[in-house]
This record gives structure tokens, sequence and C-alpha cells, in this order.
């Protein structure tokens, strides 16, 4: 079963990989250049036609994505047998389950935006992050006293993944947004679209953030006896939290509008990366889920 | 216009929103239907004379700003950040000067030349300065004005239901605007069928009717704007909370009982804490597995509660809270006087390292003497202290530069310092509890509920708002439209589209339905 939850989350990693290398392709083949030359090649009659804005490689890539979806969603599964307990409890499972989660959150957002291009920043992002989890020690090892607490790991790493992965979102979003801002590239969607989409990923993103700090807050009354001590690590989600709430206050505030926060999305961001590497470098209670 | 009218396209074009008196004023002189004053410089009204108004009123509005809670989240991310990148100094040992720096010497290495800079910036303590409160108190206060400002509008908006009738400029120059036209079908069956599609996406619909047209206007999560008070409040209430189960509770980190020994907890309680047995296990592969101690909880001396504490299930007693926190070695100790009486028996928790030897104490307090119990360091082999051997350093209580005495006693072999027999009996544990209690729980809890609650209903469940109207066109021929506020998301457009595309296939449908029939 160990071995099989390996499988998988080599064969979701060759396909993720293949979705991004789609992706990053994609913006080329919207070029006019591109499809130019593109349509100059003479198709023998009765074959289909490419679309001349390239629109059918991202589907492509999206499909792919699917794929790799479901693909870690059995990783995630079979490794949860093999434990007996859910996926959460090192980096390597944390880190697959994080990916899972980004992977979830783009796809419902491309359901509804259609804005493939999105998939350029997203894909590549969770694709890196799988080859680390990939390099991490994945060893199913049993937990350490402070982490036996079964509902409470569940819970509160779970609306991590989920919060972390709809920010990875909004942080694509944000970049787009900002390019948009910069180069005012023709194949990137509206500005409008995409501060949307970066709204839309806060909205699902920011209160499942609170519910990080809450049931960790909640956790460690339990289990440290205090709910609040300023853990280097709390701190980080913490700052997480504010940088997201900034966001939000900022989007209503005259001055803010438009690349500011587009900028504190990307801060914001940030943030989710330190507090998530924080076990190697921050030190204190939570050191101890890096290893 | 109808008053109605000319209030609900208010409603519908009201755009900015207005927070100066000023504006606020004339708004209200144009709800009583007199005509707006010429515009006028917003300064402050000729009624209010005194200085001390003037201030309350500027820090009133410098507290309800939206831009004050922008900066202050800001200002209070920028000191977490260093909270979080720096190493905080334990919160005993900030209130000691001296301790703070020794502290300080044993951070240097690692911050070299910025050092003494970050503790002039109170760095090391971010989260203790007087400066990090007043940004916080400024945030609470910042909360409860915004909220107070905020919540005649929220109310409003909740509770005041415009008109539905608006007048047909209005459907033709809404930002979001659509509409249809059919024929062979009644008027009646048209806004009925819009009616009913309205319905069913869950709005509420009110209509005003006139022979010849037909107008609705629909809503729903009306009430859930106002969760965003409670979110707020909620906050307010965390940080209340917070203060409250300091002021009136206590933690004690280190609390530590030897195996055997029993302990009282004080702080005004009249519990004590003996320890019948501690066990720690580890996997095969060396990873801790579980600490366990048999904790006997003692009110006035008589046992009320038994339980063997792991690290995720403390012994909940009366709202004291005893955690498993740490363990260490202990040594048994006897000190007798040479008649024979027996002024210390009791297990000696060596919780503290002194150049890597566990180091324990305990007080003769009839004598005035403080005696120190070291024993041989784990981690190399130890020249001075053997094993099987304990040091023991007596001191004058309030003293401890000066020893008194200072010997390795062998196990069991009884040995004479000054005037007293001290007997090193045997080696055994002890374990470390985090004892406390938090009055304030209950309400942070309840306070995290609001936080997330409140947050979800606002964001999960928005106010939606559109208008419709059915119009008698020509014989056989009506027209429907729709219009709607312009709200931020993008969200609601294809709402808006959806529902107006569904009202267009149901009326459509019923008209293919009259003309087959």
């Amino acid at each position: 079963m160990e071995k099989m939850s390996l499988y998988m989350f080599t064969a979701a990693t060759i396909t993720l990989a293949m979705a991004a290398a789609v992706y990053l392709l994609y913006p080329l083949s919207r070029l006019s250049l591109f499809s130019r030359v593109m349509s100059l090649r003479t198709v023998p009659a009765g074959q289909i036609q490419m679309p001349q804005n390239g629109e059918a490689i991202a589907i492509y890539g999206v499909i792919l994505a699917w794929n790799a979806l479901v693909m870690l969603a059995l990783s995630l599964m079979f490794r949860s047998i093999a434990s007996g307990r859910g996926p959460f409890s090192n980096m390597y499972e944390f880190t697959t389950a994080f990916v899972w989660g980004i992977l979830l959150v783009y796809l419902s957002m491309d359901r509804q935006y259609k804005a493939r291009i999105l998939g350029t920043v997203v894909i590549p992002t969770a694709v890196v992050l799988l080859i680390y989890a990939g390099s991490l020690p994945n060893n199913v090892a049993p937990l350490v006293p402070a982490l036996q607490n079964t509902p409470l790991l569940t819970a509160h790493v779970s609306v991590a993944i989920l919060a972390y992965g709809a920010f990875a979102v909004g942080f694509g979003a944000a970049l787009l947004y900002l390019a948009k801002r910069a180069f005012g590239l023709e194949l990137l969607p509206s500005l409008v679209t995409l501060d949307d989409i970066g709204y839309r990923s806060v909205i699902i993103g920011f209160p499942f953030m609170a519910l990080v700090l809450i049931l960790g807050a909640f956790w460690a009354n339990t289990a440290w006896g205090r709910y609040w001590g300023w853990d280097p690590k709390e701190t980080a989600s913490l700052v997480t939290w504010l940088l997201y709430a900034a966001y939000l206050h900022a989007r209503t505030v005259r001055g803010w509008r438009g690349t500011p926060s587009a900028l504190v999305l990307v801060l914001g961001f940030a943030a989710v990366l330190v507090t998530y590497f924080g076990n190697y470098f921050l030190g204190g209670l939570h050191s101890y889920a890096g290893k | 216009m109808s008053d109605i009218a000319r209030r609900s396209s208010r409603a519908v074009f009201g755009g900015k929103r207005a927070t100066s008196a000023g504006a606020r004023r004339r708004r209200g002189q144009q709800e009583e239907g007199r005509r707006p004053a010429p515009s006028q410089p917003d300064t402050t009204p000729s009624t209010r004379s005194s200085d001390l108004a003037t201030l309350i009123d500027a820090a009133w509005r410098f507290l309800a700003s939206r831009k004050l809670a922008l900066a202050l989240i800001l200002l209070i991310t920028l000191a977490a950040l260093f909270g979080m990148l720096l190493i905080q100094v334990p919160s005993g040992i900030a209130g000691d000067p001296v301790a703070y720096k020794q502290w300080l010497e044993q951070v240097r290495p690692k911050y070299g030349v910025w050092t003494e800079l970050f503790s002039r910036l109170q760095l090391f303590m971010v989260f203790q300065t007087a400066w990090f409160r007043l940004l916080v108190v400024l945030l609470a206060l910042n909360i409860l004005v915004c909220t107070a400002q905020r919540w005649r509008g929220l109310w409003n908006a909740a509770t005041k239901t415009p008109g539905a009738r608006l007048n047909e400029g209005a459907f033709l120059r809404a930002r979001l605007a659509t509409g249809f036209e059919v024929s062979g079908v009644a008027l009646e069956d048209v806004s009925q069928r819009v009616e009913s599609v309205l319905r069913r996406c869950r709005f509420r619909v009110l209509s005003e009717r006139d022979s010849q047209e037909v107008y609705f206007y629909a809503d729903r999560n009306r009430f859930a704007r106002l969760a965003t008070a409670i979110h707020h409040l909620s906050i307010v209430l965390v940080l209340l909370g917070a203060v409250y189960g300091q002021s009136g509770g206590f933690a004690m980190p280190g609390f530590m009982v030897a195996m055997g020994s029993e302990r009282p907890i004080g702080q005004g309680t009249d519990l004590a804490v003996r320890l019948d047995s501690f066990v720690d296990e580890y996997y095969v592969a060396g990873p801790p597995k579980d600490f366990r101690s048999d904790v006997v909880v003692l009110e006035q001396g008589v046992e009320v509660r038994r339980q063997t504490v792991r690290v995720n299930s403390p012994l909940i007693y009366k709202g004291v809270r005893i955690h498993q926190s740490f363990f260490g070695p202990a040594v048994v100790m006897r000190v007798a006087e040479p008649n024979g009486r027996v002024l210390f028996e009791d297990g000696i928790p060596l919780g503290w390292k002194s150049q890597e030897r566990p180091v324990g104490s305990f007080v003769l307090p009839e004598q005035g003497l403080e005696v120190f119990v070291v024993a041989p360091a784990s981690s190399f082999v130890d020249p001075i202290i053997r094993p099987g051997q304990a040091r023991l350093e007596v001191y004058r209580r309030g003293d401890n530069n000066t020893p008194l005495f200072m010997s390795n006693a062998d196990q069991g072999t009884p040995l004479e310092l000054g005037k007293l027999t001290y007997t090193f009996l045997e080696e055994t544990r002890f374990s470390g509890f985090q004892v406390v209690k938090d009055p304030g729980l209950t309400i942070i809890w309840a306070a995290f509920a609001g936080i997330v609650v409140g947050m979800m209903v606002v964001l999960y469940f928005p106010h939606r708002r559109l208008w419709a109207m059915c119009k008698q066109k020509a014989p056989g021929s009506v027209e429907v439209r729709f219009l709607a506020t312009p709200e931020r998301a993008k969200a609601f457009e294809e709402t808006f589209s959806r529902i107006a595309g569904d009202a267009e296939r149901e009326v459509k449908g019923s008209q293919e339905r009259s003309t087959t029939a």
C-alpha cells in the first residue's frame, strides 16, 4: 500500500510536469506570430484544424491537471491506509496534500473563469512543490506524543491545505495582474477578471486560514496548556492571516485598490511560504513536524 | 418622478457611501422631499461651540477610518514579523534587567552587530512592549468605533425595503441591466413566471402592480451583512478574553513533581499534585512514543481526582488544568539532625542545567539553608561527579555566592555537612507540568466561533438585490427588464445573467406552449 502511494505520487509528478510544460507553451501559442506560422502549414483535407488562438493546447493542460489531481488523491488515500491516519504528519505528506489543495482550488476556479493563463503560474509552482516533496524522506513514521490527537491533526492540517491552496491561486492571479499592469499583454485576461479571481481566492482562503489559527489554538490549549504563546510558527500564521486581512481592507480604501492590493496578495503568499517552511528555520514548538 | 421612484433610484444609483456629517445632512434633507442644499464645504456646524466636542468629533472620525484599520493591521503585522524572525526573550526574564543582560549575551553570537540596535528598539520583546499593546488597543477601539459607525447603514440596508417601482430610464441606464420581449403571453403569466424564477433562487420578492405594469424588488441574504459586526466585535472579544484570562488566572510552566512526591499548587487554590509514577516510552527507531504521568490531585489533603496525564490528555479539575510538559531526573534526599529528627525527606526534581549537569534545589527553612543537588552529566564522562553520586552544595538562603559546604554524596551513604546529615537515598524521575487556570477560555472559544461564523456568513451569503419590470408594450407583447446594483464581485453578474436567462427561458417556454396549444 505504501508502495502504491509512492507509485501514484510519481505518476502524479510526471503528469503535472507535462501539464506545466503545456501551460508554459500555451502563452507562446497565443502569440499571433506562432499561430500565423501554424496556419501556414497545409492541413490535409479531413483533418481537424487547430484553432488559431491556441486554446486547444490549454485544454490539454487542464486535462492533465485533472489527472494529476486524481492521482494525488489516490496517493494520499493509499498513504492513509498504509499509515492508519490522515496524511498530515510530516513535510512529505503535507506538501503532497498542499499541492492537491492548490490543484483543487485552481481547477474549481478554472471551471468558473476559464482563464487558462492562470495555470501558467499556478501549475509550475505546484510542480516545483511536488518535486520538492519527492526529495523529502517519505517513510511512514509513527507520531510523537504531541501529534497524537487525530481529530485535531486532521482538522488543523486539512483547513491549512485548503487555505494555502486558495492563496496560491490568488498569488497567481496577483502576479498576472501586476504583469498586465506592467506590460499590458493582450493574452492576459482583463484586470477586472484577474482582480476578481484574486478576491475570490481570498474569500475562500481567509476563513479557512482563520480556522487554521483557531484549531491550532484549540489544540495548543489541549497539548501545551495555552492557546497562544507567540511561538514563531503561530506568529507566522498570524502574520499571514493579517496580511490577507490587510488585503481585504485595502480593496475598499481609496488609493489602495488595484496594484497595491495585488502587491499585498503577493506578500501574503510569501508569508504563506515562510509559515509553511517555518518548521525548518523558525524553531519553537512546531519544529518536530519538519523532520 | 414619484417620491417612491426617486427614493428607489437613489437606492440604485446612490453611489459613494458618504460618511461626512455634511453629506449625511444633505441626504437627510432629500429624504424629506426638500430640494438639496447647494454644495457647501463640509464645515463644522455652527451649533457646536466647545473645543472639546470638536476634539471628540475629530477623534471619533480618526478612529472610524478604514485607513487607520489598514495602517494598524500593517503595523501589527510588521511587529509580529520581527517577533517571529528574532528570538524573543521569555517573559520572566524580560522584567529583570540583570537576567535580561545575561540573556542578551547568549543571543549576541547570533545577531552580532545588530544585537544592540535590536535590543534598543525592544525587538527582542516585541509582544511585551508598551507600543505593541498600544497598537492592539488602538485596533480594538478602531474596530468598535467603525462598527458603531457602520451599524446604522447595515441595519438600514437589512431592514429598509426600497420601493419596487422604478422608472424606465433606470432600467436602461443601470450598469447591470438586461431584458427581453415576448409576445403571445399574458402579462399576468409573464410576471408569475418571473416571480417564480426569483423565488426559486431564494430571493424575497415584493411587487407593485399597475394595469399595464408589474414591478418587482427582490433581495436575499439581507441580514447577512450584519454578521460583519459579529465578526469584528468577536475580535475585540478575543482581546478582552485574553486580558481577563491573564488577570484572573495563573500559569506555571515549570511545575515539577518528583515521583512519589506531593507538591502544592498554591495560587490561591487548596490543591496539591502527587505524582505516583511517570513512564516515557519510545518507538523502536528512537522517537518518543508516549509520556504518561499517573497524577493524583488533592484538595485540602483529600484525594479528589486521579488520572493518567498525557500530552494530549490534560487533567482538568475546577478550572485548573495540568498538562504534561517535560520530564527529567530527580533524587530523593533525606536530611536529618544529629538526634535523628528528620528535617526533610522528599524527591527533588533536577529541572535545570548547569554546565550540562542536571541541577535541583530544596530549602531547609528552619536552618535558613538552601541546598543545591547536582547529578552527573549524561553527555560526557563527568570528571567531578561519578555515576551513583550526587553533589551537594549548601548555601545560606539568599546568598548563592559563597557555599557553606560542597561535597559528593554516594547513594545510600549518609554525609555529614555542618551539623546535619544528608543522605542521597535514590535516583528517580520527575514529571514537569504546565499548570494553568484561565477563566477567559469560554469567552475565547465563543469569540473564535464568532470570528469564523461571522466571516463566513458575510463572505458566503452576500446581500444581493435586483429589480424587475414587466410591461405591456403593445397588445400581445410584454417587455421584461432586469437591473441590479453593481456589486463589487463579478460573481453577481453571472448570477444575475443566469436569473434573467432562466426567466426568459421560462416565459418563452410558456409562449411556445400557448402557441402550440
